[in-house]
């Protein structure tokens, strides 16, 4: 049966094709994976012109992979890159959650 | 053709910014209207935002036009924490104040000073911040010619 949303047992199947590894500080921390989308973003705009050209960072994971209580500003590494957690969105049938980050500078 | 009372005061605020600037204080620009890379901030945009003008009588030569005119200059920076954007934004600030305060820019102006200034922040890919100082200059013009001051 086709369902509108992917269920959480075909996750891992589709975090294979493009998923990188995202690790959540903790101890021990917990590692994932993840699929990173880098999404040009116009901000703090004047005028409606002038601002600057930043980037949402979105990385989908698995909801269930994801440590219980994790808050926002949170750091984990994800392919590699430190970062911090700006948001938590879940998805469709809450099995995907959308991570919201910045760089850690 | 003589450029307006305004358009020199315009120029005279960048070349004030511009005039030998503190380090890490960047080379303002003339009305950006093209997003900056993260790789350029921090970065100082000047422009014109708004004049309101009234006809006065007592000109010394001929009836003039007093105008008070709003320059806004708008800082952006990125900064990775609030207190950071804070250290970072204010040395701008100060520079930017210090050069256009009470400026009269070569006898063009009778007065400037800073009359609205408003933070936005947005978080993305890094955190950023804009400054916009609304400065607030007064001028005259001769009513028939905004290329001459009273």
């Amino acid at each position: 049966m086709l369902t509108g949303f992917y269920g959480d047992a075909d996750i891992p199947a589709m975090m294979a094709d493009f998923g990188v590894a995202v690790v959540i500080a903790g101890s021990p921390p917990t590692t994932t994976v993840g699929i990173v989308d880098y999404i040009g973003k116009d901000v703090l705009l004047s005028q409606g012109v002038s601002g600057v050209s930043g980037t949402e960072i979105v990385v989908t994971v698995q909801t269930s992979k994801l440590p219980a209580n994790l808050k926002n500003k949170h750091l984990l590494t994800v392919d590699g890159v430190s970062m911090r957690l700006r948001d938590q969105n879940q998805e469709g049938d809450g099995a995907l959650t959308k991570l919201l980050c910045e760089r850690v500078i | 053709m003589t450029a307006s009372v305004r358009s020199q005061i315009v120029s005279a605020a960048i070349a004030a910014i511009n005039a030998s600037p503190p380090v890490g204080v960047p080379t303002a620009d003339d009305t950006r209207l093209e997003s900056y890379t993260a790789g350029e901030l921090p970065a100082i945009s000047v422009f014109e935002i708004r004049e309101e003008a009234e006809t006065e009588k007592e000109g010394r030569w001929s009836y003039f036009v007093k105008r008070t005119f709003t320059l806004r200059v708008e800082v952006r920076i990125a900064a990775t924490v609030a207190l950071a954007a804070r250290a970072t934004m204010d040395p701008l600030y100060v520079w930017i104040g210090q050069q256009l305060g009470g400026a009269q820019f070569g006898g063009l102006a009778e007065d400037c000073y800073e009359a609205l200034l408003e933070w936005q922040y947005a978080a993305e890919d890094q955190p950023y911040t804009l400054l916009q100082i609304d400065f607030r200059v007064l001028y005259s013009t001769i009513k028939t010619d905004p290329t001459r001051t009273q």
